[in-house]
């Protein structure tokens, strides 16, 4: 493997979790890699863990023991406000149920992570509004994300997530919230888009016709990878 | 609200608070109400203050000394010498006295010396200036009977300049002209000291020498001074007063303070509220790379503007109630202690920068916890918005332990013996303590009480109750604060209620022994009094059973001028042992009233001068006797005291006692005897007790007025405190009302069981609410009003006052619950469900 072309290098990471009296290991001694311009599935049932692995790849949960290393930043070495800075600038997270922020109108939800990253409010709107012209949403732009239909909210949040053009894209069952049809649509839209960028992606399904998209998948039971997995794809 | 070229996130929150504006107007309202309860407080005492220290000034001028003389006075001879031979020109004289006017109505007259070179008293009086024309008035306030009035007085006189006052005087009717109307409130006819004599028969005498004396000069004039004069501080009484009123200010600044305590519980529920409902928006924020201090900052920046819009309301609302507060504070200390010369309302800029801050301050410091639990929450944690951190069902032990500490804090303060924590002020924060330790107990009572009722089988089987009582207990973060806040509110209703109730009911049974007999007669004039034939034509009459003289007569003193009575035991055996001789010098026995020995820090044995025309007499405090009335030493004295050492001296009052005292009887000779008195131009007052009564108890009333109006406020502040509660719970348990929505229970169901919640905790609250007013009526008793005015009282229990306040608490929570309780019941269980409700 060319460790410069690696983004993502996770080793032995480990995340526990307290239920009630006793524990839970949700993740128990995690390690693969993610190359550079490279879209993963990762696969796996219901409790095995998936969204606490993006979670913690995005430093917005920490792990109990192992590495993560993005974009050769080692993230279990970063605290507080430096995690986050480092989110802001290196990676998109796309949630399942969109999490736009019902506050703000689509197009400020697109610019929110360029302002974020300190452009001022009115090139990050300019931008944002490019950016919306691209997916035929231009008209929508000063509706509230209350008003958008699934597929159009969850184009917003793919938009939004990839606007500051981040060096991996973390997308936890983009399409889980979707009937089959805007969820094909969306994911495929999506996909181009990552290999327009030239980006990493690790993508959450449950839908091996979503995880076909993908350069490979990793299936992830009971806190560990599947032996061969890892290499799948390549 | 345009949002222009604001950061996102700045227009994210204003959108916040505007879809939410019910909840940010009653932020704000909530703000607004204790900043303006503690300006309107601070404005009113801040005015009164001031008029208080013009009235001392204008009365005697910034003065610092005082020559005083016998019964007579001082020669008048005595200041031109001051003048002339000492060559103190800061001097002035002073002869105070009364007169009635036309409607029978007693009225101070002050003498000044307007007119002199350098006169002290001009500048006070409003005389220093051309747009008075002083030099066109000196000639006619020395030579003819012209008078100054305030405006007040003349409108109410219904007089205007150049209008004649017709007063009856020692020398028979006089009409004065008004020369000039002052802007002032003085209740007071002003003349110039020649006139005063004239009027008051007092030619070449006047009351005192006022002076303004460096140390050496002080030391001058004691030396120079003749015998049978002496020379004291001018402030020995005005001190004791400002002290007094300061009390009473001090009892109303610790209510307004207490407002804002409950406002800033308030605050700090507001604004936890504002931070759970957006915790998912938060964790968002955070997960697109929002770092803690920039939340953190976020929420303190929206805290800050509105808090600083409430302020700014608060601070407008305040000044307008503070003219009126004025007004209430100025009547209570006029009532109480003396007439105010005069009363500006005054609005300090320091006094509006201090609640300014304080608003501002106590907002940020209430919003610092929820901003830091919001920053330090890792962003999983804020998305999941069920997630709620329990943080105050662990901490209950500590809670716990910590009340327990400011208990014995407080109770350590009460009973300490140390002479520098007997103060008043440590007697407020005693107080405090009490009522801060008291309410750190509230999570852990409220969590057992809820406990065992949920162990009690009956309540057991109502689903609906238990699940009342299990969402109150998984709200304790908010519930308990909530109900923490509305205790407090309302024990201050129970606490300063039936402290009132217990000094109402004292006054009335001192008012019944101080008051014998059904009529009182008073002699309205100084000097002068009821001559013994006067006594025997009363007595004569059929339907009066009995006379009873009583002597009264302002004197100098060492402690200033006391005012002396003859005491009420009459003719009782032991009252004769007043009269002792010891080896250097006679000392008589006097009893003290005992708000007057609190004023001069007197007690039994204590030993002071009084001046009387055989020469200064020693006195010994006897004892000490309840008495209500306040602002000046009252003595009271056996009448053949009176009788030994002011022979020339007549009864000023008479009591009469009826044989049959009806309504009818009273009115008929009370109507007699004034009409009797007036044909003989006589000064008498004949008023029935029954009129006393209504009038003492009509001024006690005005006084407490103040405290019923900040008591109400503090309890609008509660109640929007139970209402946020009653928003958070409503919000923290959407997920599973929606489950009972989905599960067959119909909107107005939940809405009953939220309502059913603002119920038990309005319940709750009264209930804390009674040992806390309880204690706190019992500080105030028998600490706070003890030092703040030396009335001592007894307790009275008033079920009323307790059953009231619980009923308070239940309709504010029930009031406050109505629209979470409508809220709740248009959530859509599917949208709840899904997590998607309205952010």
């Amino acid at each position: 493997m060319n460790v410069s072309t690696s983004m993502v290098q996770v080793s032995g990471l480990s995340r526990t979790f307290k239920q009630g009296e006793g524990t839970q290991k949700v993740l128990h001694e995690l390690s693969f890699s993610l190359q550079k311009g490279e879209i993963v599935a990762l696969l796996g049932r219901s409790g095995s863990g998936k969204s606490t692995l993006l979670n913690l790849l995005s430093g917005i949960d920490l792990p109990d023991a192992g590495s993560i290393e993005i974009a050769h930043q080692e993230l279990t070495a970063l605290k507080e406000p430096n995690l986050t800075l480092f989110r802001r600038q290196h990676i998109g997270f796309i949630f399942q149920f969109f999490n736009l922020l019902a506050g703000l109108t689509v197009i400020e939800n697109i610019a929110l992570s360029l302002e974020l990253n300190q452009l001022s409010a009115t090139k990050a709107l300019l931008e944002a509004e490019t950016a919306l012209s691209t997916v035929g949403l231009e008209n929508k732009a000063h509706s509230y994300p209350e008003s958008l239909s699934g597929g159009e909210q969850q184009r917003v949040a793919i938009l939004r997530a990839m606007i500051h053009k981040p060096s991996l894209v973390l997308a936890d069952e983009p399409t889980g919230n979707l009937d089959a049809s805007t969820g094909r649509t969306v994911l495929q839209w999506l996909c181009t888009q990552i290999r327009k960028e030239g980006g990493t992606m690790l993508l959450v399904t449950h839908s091996s016709e979503v995880a076909n998209s993908a350069d490979r998948t990793l299936i992830l039971s009971q806190g560990q990878l599947q032996a061969g997995t890892e290499s799948a794809g390549w | 609200m345009p949002v222009g070229n604001l950061p996102l996130r700045a227009r994210q929150s204003i959108r916040y608070f505007q879809r939410h504006i019910g909840q940010t107007l009653l932020s704000i309202l909530g703000i607004a109400i204790g900043v303006m309860m503690v300006v309107s407080v601070e404005l009113a005492n801040d005015s009164a203050r001031r008029a208080f220290k013009l009235s001392v000034d204008s009365a005697s001028g910034k003065t610092s000394h005082q020559i005083i003389g016998g019964p007579e006075g001082v020669a008048e001879t005595l200041y031109t010498r001051i003048r002339t031979e000492l060559g103190l020109r800061k001097s002035a004289p002073v002869l105070n006295g009364r007169v009635i006017t036309e409607a029978g109505e007693s009225i101070a007259l002050l003498g000044l010396d307007l007119v002199a070179e350098g006169s002290l008293q001009r500048e006070l009086t409003g005389l220093e200036g051309s747009t008075l024309g002083l030099a066109a008035l000196s000639t006619r306030l020395l030579h003819e009977p012209v008078a100054l009035i305030s405006t007040k007085l003349a409108n109410r006189l219904g007089l205007s300049q150049g209008e004649l006052l017709q007063v009856t005087t020692k020398i028979g009717k006089v009409n004065l002209e008004i020369a000039r109307v002052l802007p002032t409130n003085a209740e007071i006819i002003m003349v110039d000291i020649g006139t005063a004599q004239t009027l008051l028969k007092r030619q070449g005498w006047i009351d005192s020498v006022d002076m303004i004396l460096t140390s050496v000069q002080q030391e001058r004039v004691s030396a120079w001074l003749p015998a049978n004069y002496s020379l004291r501080e001018a402030n020995v009484g005005t001190a004791a007063l400002e002290q007094m009123t300061k009390a009473f200010q001090t009892n109303l600044t610790a209510m307004s303070l207490l407002a804002l305590l409950v406002a800033a519980l308030l605050i700090y529920n507001t604004v936890s509220l504002s931070v759970l409902e957006r915790r998912p928006y938060f964790g968002t924020l955070r997960a697109l790379g929002v770092t803690p201090v920039e939340l953190a900052r976020d929420i303190l920046i929206e805290v800050v503007l509105l808090s600083f819009v409430a302020t700014l309301i608060g601070l407008t609302a305040g000044v307008i109630l503070g003219s009126w507060l004025v007004e209430l504070v100025l009547r209570t200390i006029d009532d109480l202690y003396f007439r105010l010369i005069v009363s500006e309302y005054v609005v300090s800029g320091w006094v509006l920068w201090k609640a300014f801050f304080w608003g501002l301050g106590s907002s940020v410091v209430a919003t610092l916890l929820p901003a830091l639990q919001a920053a330090k929450s890792l962003p999983i944690t804020l998305q999941h918005k069920l997630a709620v951190t329990h943080s105050l069902r662990t901490k209950v032990s500590g809670f716990l332990l910590v009340g327990l500490l400011l208990l014995l804090g407080g109770l350590f303060i009460l009973k300490s013996s140390s002479s520098w924590l007997q103060s008043l002020l440590w007697g407020f924060i005693a107080l405090f303590l009490l009522i801060f330790g008291l309410c750190m107990w509230v999570p852990t009572l409220l969590t057992v009480v809820l406990r065992l009722l949920l162990k009690i089988s009956f309540v057991r089987d109502l689903t609906f109750l238990r699940l009342a009582l299990r969402g109150i207990e998984t709200g304790l973060d908010r519930t308990a604060l909530a109900i923490a806040a509305l205790s407090v509110s309302v024990s201050v209703t129970i606490g300063v209620g039936l402290m009132v109730a217990s000094l109402r009911d004292s006054v009335l049974t001192w008012l019944d022994e101080s008051l014998p007999g059904d009529i009182q007669l008073t002699w309205n004039l100084d000097g002068g009094g009821f001559t013994a034939e006067m006594q025997g034509e009363l007595e004569k009459q059929l339907e009066i059973k009995q006379v009873i003289p009583a002597w009264r007569l302002t004197v100098e003193s060492s402690l200033g001028q006391v005012y002396l009575q003859s005491s009420h035991g009459e003719d009782n055996e032991s009252d004769q042992s007043y009269i002792s001789n010891e080896s250097i010098s006679e000392v008589v026995q006097v009893d003290i009233a005992e708000a007057s020995a609190a004023l001069y820090r007197l007690e039994q044995g204590k030993r002071f001068m009084l001046y009387t025309p055989q020469g200064p007499l020693q006195v010994q405090i006897n004892k000490v006797f309840k008495d209500y009335s306040t602002g000046r030493a009252v003595l009271a004295i056996h009448k053949n005291t009176f009788q030994t050492y002011w022979p020339e001296l007549l009864p000023g009052r008479l009591t009469l006692s009826l044989h049959n005292p009806n309504q009818a009887s009273i009115v008929s000779i009370v109507d007699r005897l004034s009409e009797s008195y007036k044909n003989d131009q006589l000064p008498v007052e004949v008023i029935p007790n029954g009129a006393i009564f209504k009038a003492t108890l009509t001024i006690f009333d005005r006084t407490f007025a103040i405290t019923t109006v900040l008591r109400m406020l503090a309890i609008i502040v509660a109640c929007v405190g139970i209402f946020s509660a009653m928003l958070a719970l409503q919000i923290q348990r959407q997920r599973d009302y929606a489950i009972l929505r989905a599960a067959g229970m119909t909107s107005s169901g939940v809405a009953r069981l939220l309502f059913l919640q603002a119920g038990i905790m309005g319940v709750f609250a009264g209930l804390i609410a009674l040992p806390l007013g309880l204690v706190m009526c019992e500080v105030l008793i028998q600490v706070i009003n003890k030092r703040a005015f030396g009335w001592s009282m007894e307790s009275v229990l008033s079920g009323g006052v307790l059953v009231e306040a619980v009923l308070l608490a239940l309709a504010a929570s029930l009031l406050a619950g109505v629209l979470p309780a409508r809220k709740v019941a248009r959530v859509l269980p599917q949208v709840a469900l899904r997590g998607q409700e309205e952010w």
